[in-house]
């Protein structure tokens, strides 16, 4: 391999695990967006009880 | 006014545009096979990768962590808690995975393919056996539990390398050798044999700034020992000692001149020997006593101009000790001893020529005290990183550095309240420590350079050069990244507040909706207190959020302040380098003319040697001509010597015949006389009868003649007088004129042709003159032969006239003789 064979393909491998990692962040991002959701949903219905009650 | 900016300006303009930008090659990128400089180049772009995906690992669990702490906040019951910590958890365990493939996909393409064929080679070698090893066996042993067939047997490449010094780093250059192996393998899951592990060690060592010389206190002698063994006979012959042997070599005969001009042309031959043996140690041993004669004999005969030279050169090689000498003592700044200082270049494979102590001495004194001045103002401008010792007092500090304080500018650098300025400053100083280190590499490529072309000093400089400014522009990337993980923070402060502000106005429109609806007077005053205490909250996060987009903003000032900052000190630093660079590419220039003056003062010799060999040539060939010539001309003596024989013993043989027909003659008149004598005996004997008492009468025989050889009568010769032909003539004419007259003139002929053929003393006869009798009747003799023989041709002579005429000759010479000598 060329050196300008072996530095493109140091920046494709990075750039593949970048993507990769990337698609992991956002699924990881979603999972815990719901989590969150759903403890504020809970949080308001707390809160609304504690109001009304 | 003269303006500095202008000049930085300039010496930046001059920076080649390939070098400067970062992140871009600047280097060839056709062709197969790698050079140094790409496979430098390469190794560096592959640790700049490793290093951005060890930064995306490490943003991903900040992500986590960051995730898990605002589950807490927030109030997540536990199963949330739970569920935030798994997924987040699996999530870290993902990029890990992923970077830790890609990190290995980016080591492999470094990774020579030939290690990889001479590791299938060797695994047939090792029976065929392909089987794991036993964990537990391993265990008691002590050994790794990773299995035999991914045992490497590696050459020291440059991969591992920089894992063994990011090791070292984290570490400690004082690790043993045992955790060194231990985290090798945790790092790059392979088993690498263990004799390479210590030179691995001492590759990694090397690199880490501040660590050469550190010995290896923490490691137990008892492994060490063994570890030693292994690595000498792994290691036979060090590259140092390499080196060293070809610079040897090299100029031998160089060194050899240096020894005659030191001890001086009238030194002894043991004194030569003895300062060549300093000079290039046990070499001296393997060469035999021609090879030292002639060396000794090449070297002392130096003309005058290169006894200059040569002298310069001792110079130059005392400037070089210096340097030498300066170079150790900046490595080594805890030596405080000439001696030691020696021990410690000899160990590195150095053998430093101190033919005069005092001048060591002082070289290390001067370098010594040099060193600490140096030492003293580094220490009084910049904080050295490593140091463990307090910040500089506020009274020390640069005026910027305060300022930065006051404007709350410090940042966190390993439990020290640095500022910016002053980190860069450190590793300015860290730079340029590595750059001291290179230009004493390069001071030493110098040193085994002595007389190299120009071309190869060149190339080791730029690529210093190249190497250095590439770590100059690293540093901007430093304070970058610096300022990035500032704002980060800004902007995470920034996103909480803003999500948790919405989170309240959410909850505040709860509240209003159950507000319009029917409320008792307790749950309406409850809804207020939890409305109150939310908009409190409101306006603190507000205050919060507003705080962080102003700090953002200042970050974002400070970094393009510290980015010109940085530029700033590179275009210093680029202009020191050059300041450093261009004494040695003046220094290459004067090598690449002493190369050529050098050059042409061998081509001179070369055509001189050419000119003698063909004058030598031609010697050879008129010295041949000359030996024919000296061959023929003894031949030619030799002939006329054997001429002269052969005429001496011709001359003897015609004397020989004169006598033998002496002999005949007189042989023939006695045996005339006996048959007389016989025919007189037998008509008495027919007459007479003899009576018995008769008594014989006397003999009546007389010799006719006495032979007496002339040749054997030389004084005879002086004693005879000369005479003249013509009187010769006259005395033969009166008595045998009749018969035969004495022609002068033919006997003149007679005797030039015979004097120059087999009579040459017949040149004594002058016929106007007088001649010794002899001679004139030698010439006589041979007169009346030839005239026989022209009658014998003639026809009309008979043996009995020859006889005839034998007889008379005999009878006038004799009677002439009687005549002239009476």
């Amino acid at each position: 391999m060329t050196y300008k064979e072996k530095v493109s393909l140091i920046e494709k491998i990075e750039s593949e695990c970048g993507k990769e990692i990337k698609a992991l962040t956002l699924g990881y991002r979603q999972k815990i967006l719901k989590i969150f959701d759903r403890v504020r949903d809970r949080k308001i219905k707390e809160l609304k009880k504690n109001i009304l009650l | 006014m003269h303006d500095w900016k202008d000049d930085l300006q300039r010496v930046f303009a001059s920076i080649p545009k390939e070098e400067a930008p970062q992140g871009e090659s600047s280097l060839p990128v056709e062709g197969e096979a790698l050079s140094e400089e790409e496979a430098k180049k390469l190794l560096e772009a592959l640790e700049d990768a490793q290093e951005r995906l060890t930064r995306a690992e490490q943003q991903a669990h900040g992500e986590g962590v960051s995730n898990s702490i605002r589950a807490g906040r927030e109030g997540a019951t536990a199963s949330e808690s739970r569920e935030v910590h798994e997924a987040t958890q699996e999530f870290e365990e993902g990029v890990k995975e992923r970077v830790r493939r890609a990190k290995k996909a980016i080591r492999d393409i470094e990774r020579p393919v030939k290690k990889k064929k001479r590791r299938n080679e060797e695994e047939p070698a090792q029976g065929g056996s392909l089987k794991v090893r036993s964990e537990e066996t391993a265990r008691e042993s002590g050994q790794s539990t990773i299995p035999k067939e991914r045992v490497r047997n590696p050459q020291i490449d440059g991969r591992l390398i920089i894992i063994g010094r990011e090791i070292l780093n984290e570490r400690g250059v004082n690790i043993t050798v045992e955790d060194f192996i231990q985290a090798i393998e945790e790092e790059t899951g392979e088993h690498i044999s263990r004799e390479y592990y210590y030179s691995l060690f001492n590759a990694a060592r090397a690199q880490v700034p501040f660590a050469i010389g550190k010995k290896r206190e923490k490691i137990d002698e008892k492994k060490e020992e063994p570890l030693k063994k292994q690595e000498q006979e792994s290691q036979p012959q060090k590259k140092p000692q390499e080196h060293h042997d070809k610079q040897e070599s090299l100029d031998i005969d160089f060194i050899a001149r240096l020894v005659v001009l030191e001890c001086g042309q009238s030194g002894s031959y043991a004194q030569y020997c003895d300062r060549l043996r300093r000079r290039i140690g046990g070499k001296i041993d393997s060469m035999s006593q021609k090879e030292l004669s002639d060396l000794f004999r090449r070297a002392s005969i130096v003309r005058h101009p290169e006894e200059e030279k040569i002298k310069q050169n001792v110079e130059e090689n005392r400037r070089r000790l210096f340097e030498l000498v300066s170079l150790f003592v900046r490595e080594f700044p805890e030596v405080t001893s000439g001696t030691e200082l020696i021990r410690i270049m000899k160990e590195r494979g150095y053998d430093p020529d101190i033919a005069n102590t005092d001048d060591f001495l002082s070289f290390f004194d001067q370098a010594h005290s040099d060193a600490q001045k140096k030492s003293e103002r580094i220490s009084q401008s910049v904080v050295h990183p490593e140091s463990t010792g307090p910040l500089l007092d506020r009274e020390q500090k640069p005026s910027h550095a305060i300022q930065e304080e006051k404007d709350g500018d410090v940042i966190d650098v390993e439990g020290y309240a640095i500022t910016p300025s002053q980190e860069v400053a450190s590793h300015l100083y860290v730079e340029d420590d590595v750059f001291s280190k290179k230009k004493g590499r390069v001071a030493r490529v110098f040193e085994s350079l002595s007389e190299r072309t120009k071309e190869s000093v060149a190339r080791i400089w730029d690529r210093a050069g190249i190497e250095y400014r590439q770590r100059i522009v690293r540093i901007p990337a430093f304070i970058e990244r610096l300022h990035d993980k500032k704002a980060q923070r800004k902007k995470v402060l920034i996103e909480d507040s803003e999500a948790e502000i919405k989170k309240i106005q959410q909850e505040l429109d709860t509240i209003s909706e159950l507000e319009k609806g029917p409320l008792t007077k307790k749950q309406r005053k409850q809804a207020q207190k939890d409305r109150d205490k939310r908009e409190k909250r409101l306006t603190e996060l507000e205050q919060i959020r507003n705080e962080g987009i102003r700090a953002l903003d200042v970050v974002q000032e400070q970094k393009k302040k510290y980015q010109h900052t940085c530029q700033e000190m590179a275009h210093k630093t680029y202009a020191v380098i050059e300041g450093i660079a261009s004494p040695f590419r003046e220094r290459s220039i004067d090598l690449e003319d002493q190369y050529k003056r050098v050059w042409q003062k061998a081509m001179h010799f070369y055509n001189d040697i050419k000119e003698i060999q063909s004058i030598i040539t031609t010697l050879e060939k008129q010295q041949k001509t000359t030996a024919i010539k000296a061959e023929k001309l003894i031949l030619k003596e030799k002939i006329r010597a054997l001429r002269t024989t052969l005429e001496q013993a011709l001359s003897q043989y015609a004397r020989c015949q004169q006598e033998l027909s002496k002999i005949q003659s007189v042989l023939t008149q006695v045996k005339k006389k006996i048959k007389k004598w016989d025919d007189k005996i037998e008509s008495i004997k027919t007459k007479s009868k003899p009576s018995p008492n008769r008594t014989p009468k006397a003999s009546t025989w007389e010799p006719i003649g006495e032979y007496t050889p002339e040749i054997e009568q030389p004084e005879q010769e002086k004693k005879e007088p000369n005479v003249s032909v013509k009187k010769y003539q006259t005395l033969w004419n009166e008595r045998f004129g009749d018969s035969l007259m004495f022609d002068i003139s033919a006997l003149d002929t007679i005797r030039r042709e015979l004097a120059s053929t087999i009579m040459p003393e017949l040149k004594k006869v002058s016929l106007n003159e007088t001649a010794p009798i002899k001679y004139i009747e030698l010439l006589l003799r041979a007169y009346i032969k030839k005239v026989i023989e022209q009658e014998r041709l003639k026809g009309g002579w008979s043996s009995k006239s020859d006889k005839k005429l034998s007889e008379r000759t005999d009878e006038m010479i004799t009677y002439i003789r009687a005549r002239v000598i009476t």
